[in-house]
């Protein structure tokens, strides 16, 4: 048999570039379309230099926004503002998406035992994954392809063709390097859930130490130990270095490989880490669907609230130092933009919480990816074909998943208090959970807007609900930088989320999207009872 | 009184029918056969009557209930087992019998311990380490441990082995002793002719034939073969209802439909010395149903 290109081998990676370019062509649109107008909005928003000059000072050299956006360069300049706006942001996007691809082309058909009759034809497991790992790097391939030509056609006047160019390649390399780690999740995880939720906490881990590294001067050095710091240091648009996305292409292959080499390593439908296969019976929960759904759940509730709750204890203690320097030089311009009319520690605070609402709401679109896949497999099928009832189990599946939400903001909650505690916050623990409570309700809609999605068009459900998510949090990336039409923006869930506790939570709107939230959930449930159950 | 009764009862997914204007009965305490080669619609009928698909044609009954409405009501008396068990792959297989038996509300615990030892299943085991016929099994205990009226069957052994299978058999029959009702669905023709009174044989969405198997028989192709003992042999073909004629060695062999008269006066005229007739098998019966007659002779 020959290394590469057998002819089952080509026909995978085929089906698997079949199975992906969709997705990579959606990133590259919506990186374009974020870069274009974030270009667009700078030179409209800031026409002459002066205003440059200021909105450069107000924001430039504060610890606080550079640890959470990445560190800025250039501001007075359309590419430096664009760098700083973009790059980060998109990457992440991307990173998410590509995670996600190779979880579920490597592992989720595995799970589900389609890989099996694949394995059993002229093909070995190592080439099958060698394969499916080309149809991933080609999926990737023409999601680089769109976003170089998109932002040359796009951005190309403004930056420059050929740096325009070299942004593409910098928001195509952080998806690089994730596909590498999910191909090496699926491996060593024992599920597709798990290998996803190891890539995502790989990706959080990295994340934190760019926010370390940018929080202080003193500690830039540690940009190198994140594929995220690359990212900084590649520097596209002001600076432009060619070692960091070297760096990326490298790390990327090295994980291909890797997970090459892990595969003769495993059982087909097992991790390289396989879990006990034998265990003590612990029925304490399992007396009904609700108490299924909540052994179910408690997996999903810890790993976010040990993201959210580490998330939360970085934000408290780096909140004061950022505070300190927004009173030296008043980021309040940016501020403005996101509605925070304050400075401080209460500021800093509102736009970490902003992530925290973000991060429930991603929570909400896994929490109705879940109950898809309860039916998908099948598995839903052994209590409906007992006594329970549809709505019953939806609702159970529904206030579990609210719980879980809740219990992600209060993890946020609890570490910035904690951590406040330390870092001199100064802002009450009474302050800390209102916002808290403030950053639920998006979620809650999220949840309500997945579970109609999943009762009308349950195919479909699972990509509509991310979309949803992703649709806002782009729209409020846009929205920052260009002048919306209001109608537009309150179309993004989280437009209607009040930074809290930088200004006082708008509870009016908190409470008119948890009353939508449960209008479509129960909706939602009630037109679930009505329908055929469909498969995968 | 019927436990299963369906009138007309239709199925179409998209533009493609699944399921065409099925009349069906299946009274208290039958075991009742339902055969069909893949994609004919067995499963559709299932989900149909488990109320996990709308009908969108006709009307079904079971145990004197809508499947849709009465679900809950009806599910209180009824098990399935579904012919690839879709289970939660972190529950041990003593978690997941805990679970479905509190969701059933009903359960034999001496019985449920019986068939765990029956079907030698490791309950401590997690689902994902079990291979696809523990899995089977685990699904099978499941259902069987409630001691529902009506046992909705799926191809239910599919992945068993030959011991598991015998074991699955003498459960079906202690079930019917019991008073069950039991639907089966299957592929394997030796469980049903084992095990069913009455049969019926799907195609393409349509019932083509419903009854016991000796009904079927009687109205089916019998093979019919004679020997001359070295006698000149006479030419059947053109006695009514033969078909599948051939000669080999001073012996006949032949179909027939219908009244065997007119063949045995000829073979009597000719001198047979030997006579044999054999009524078909219930996989004979299935493919002539399917038209794909293995001796290539041509489709009823």
């Amino acid at each position: 048999m020959t290394r590469w290109g057998s002819r089952p081998q080509r026909s995978l990676a085929a089906w698997t570039l079949r199975r992906t370019w969709r997705g990579g062509a959606a990133i590259a649109a919506a990186g374009v379309v974020v870069t274009v107008t974030a270009v667009v909005g700078y030179v409209a928003a800031y026409p002459d230099p002066a205003d440059r000059l200021t909105l450069a000072s107000s924001i430039g050299a504060n610890p606080g926004l550079t640890a959470l956006f990445g560190e800025t360069r250039a501001l007075e300049t359309v590419a430096g503002f664009t760098e700083w706006r973009v790059v980060l942001i998109l990457a992440l996007v991307g990173g998410v998406w590509a995670l996600f691809a190779a979880t579920r082309v490597l592992r989720g058909d595995e799970d589900a035992g389609r890989t099996e009759v694949l394995l059993a034809g002229p093909v070995t497991r190592s080439g099958a994954v060698r394969a499916v790992l080309g149809g991933l790097a080609a999926a990737l391939g023409l999601m680089t392809a769109g976003l170089v030509v998109g932002l040359v056609i796009g951005t190309g006047g403004d930056l420059g063709a050929g740096r325009a160019a070299l942004l593409g390649l910098t928001l195509a390399a952080l998806p690089a390097v994730m596909l590498g780690v999910g191909a090496v999740t699926s491996q060593v995880a024992a599920t597709r859930r798990r290998a996803t939720a190891t890539g995502a906490a790989v990706l959080g881990l990295w994340y934190v130490l760019r926010v370390v590294a940018d929080s202080s001067l003193d500690v830039r050095w540690v940009r190198w130990t994140t594929p995220l710091g690359w990212l900084e240091l590649a520097a596209p648009l002001t600076a432009p270095k060619t070692l960091p996305l070297l760096l990326c292409v490298a790390l990327a292959l090295g994980l291909g490989l890797l997970a090459v080499l892990l595969v003769p390593r495993r059982d087909v439908g097992a991790g390289v880490l396989a879990g006990r296969d034998s265990a003590r019976a612990r029925t304490g929960l399992l007396g009904g669907p609700l108490g299924l759904a909540v052994r179910l759940g408690r997996g999903p509730a810890a790993s976010w609230a040990l993201g959210l709750g580490l998330f939360g204890l970085l934000v408290g203690l780096v909140a004061r130092t950022a505070a300190d320097a927004m009173a030296e030089s008043t980021g309040e311009e940016l501020l403005g933009q996101l509605g925070i009319g304050d400075t401080g520690t209460r500021a800093y605070t509102g736009v970490s919480f902003v992530f925290v609402t973000l991060a429930v709401a991603v929570a909400a679109a896994g929490q109705v990816t879940a109950t898809r896949e309860e039916e998908a497999s099948g598995r839903v099928d052994n209590l409906l074909v007992r006594p329970v009832d549809r709505v019953r189990w939806m609702a159970g599946r529904l206030l579990v998943a609210a719980a879980v939400l809740v219990v992600a903001a209060a993890a946020a909650v609890v570490g910035t208090w904690v951590a406040g505690r330390v870092g001199s916050l100064g802002i009450g623990a009474w302050d800390l959970a209102e916002a808290g409570a403030n950053a639920v309700p998006a979620g809650v809609f999220v949840l309500g807007a997945g579970t109609l999605a999943h009762a009308v068009v349950p195919r479909a459900a699972v990509v509509l609900t991310y979309g949803l998510v992703t649709w806002s949090f782009l729209l409020e990336i846009v929205g920052a930088a260009v002048d919306l039409p209001s109608w537009l923006l309150g179309l993004s869930v989280l437009h209607h989320v009040t930074p809290a506790p930088a200004v006082d939570p708008d509870w009016r709107a908190a409470a008119v999207l948890t009353l939508l939230g449960g209008g479509l959930a129960l909706s939602g449930s009630l037109l679930f009872r009505g329908r055929d159950l469909v498969s995968a | 009184m019927a436990v299963v009764r369906t009138v007309g009862l239709s199925k179409t997914f998209g533009t493609s029918p699944a399921l065409v204007d099925l009349d069906l009965e299946v009274t208290a305490g039958e075991v009742f056969g339902y055969l069909g080669p893949n994609g004919s619609g067995k499963t559709t009928t299932i989900r149909l009557l488990l109320g996990l698909l709308r009908p969108t044609g006709g009307t079904a009954r079971v145990l004197g209930g809508d499947p849709q409405r009465d679900a809950v009501a009806i599910h209180r008396r009824l098990a399935y087992v579904p012919g690839e068990a879709a289970l939660w792959p972190g529950l041990t297989g003593a978690e997941t019998l805990h679970l479905l038996g509190r969701v059933h509300g009903r359960v034999d615990d001496a019985y449920r311990d019986e068939l765990v030892e029956r079907f030698e299943l490791d309950p401590s085991k997690r689902v994902r380490a079990y291979s696809k016929g523990n899995r089977q099994k685990l699904a099978l205990v499941a259902a069987l441990m409630s001691r529902a009226e009506l046992l909705v069957l799926d191809e239910p052994t599919a992945g068993l082995d030959p011991l598991m299978e015998r074991e699955f058999r003498q459960c079906v029959r202690q079930a019917q002793a019991r008073g069950q009702t039991v639907f089966l669905s299957s592929h394997v023709l030796a469980e049903v002719e084992a095990l069913c009174g009455r049969v019926a044989i799907l195609r393409q969405g349509r019932l083509v034939e419903v009854g016991t198997l000796d009904q079927m028989r009687l109205h089916s192709t019998l093979t019919v073969e004679a020997s001359f003992d070295g006698r000149p042999v006479p030419d059947l073909g053109g006695v009514p209802g033969v078909s599948g004629l051939s000669v080999e060695a001073g012996t006949v062999r032949c179909r027939v439909d219908g009244p065997v008269a007119p063949l045995l006066s000829l073979l009597g005229a000719a001198g047979a010395t030997r006579l044999v007739s054999r009524e078909p098998t219930l996989e004979e019966l299935f493919l002539t149903y399917y038209g794909q007659d293995r001796d290539g002779g041509s489709p009823r």
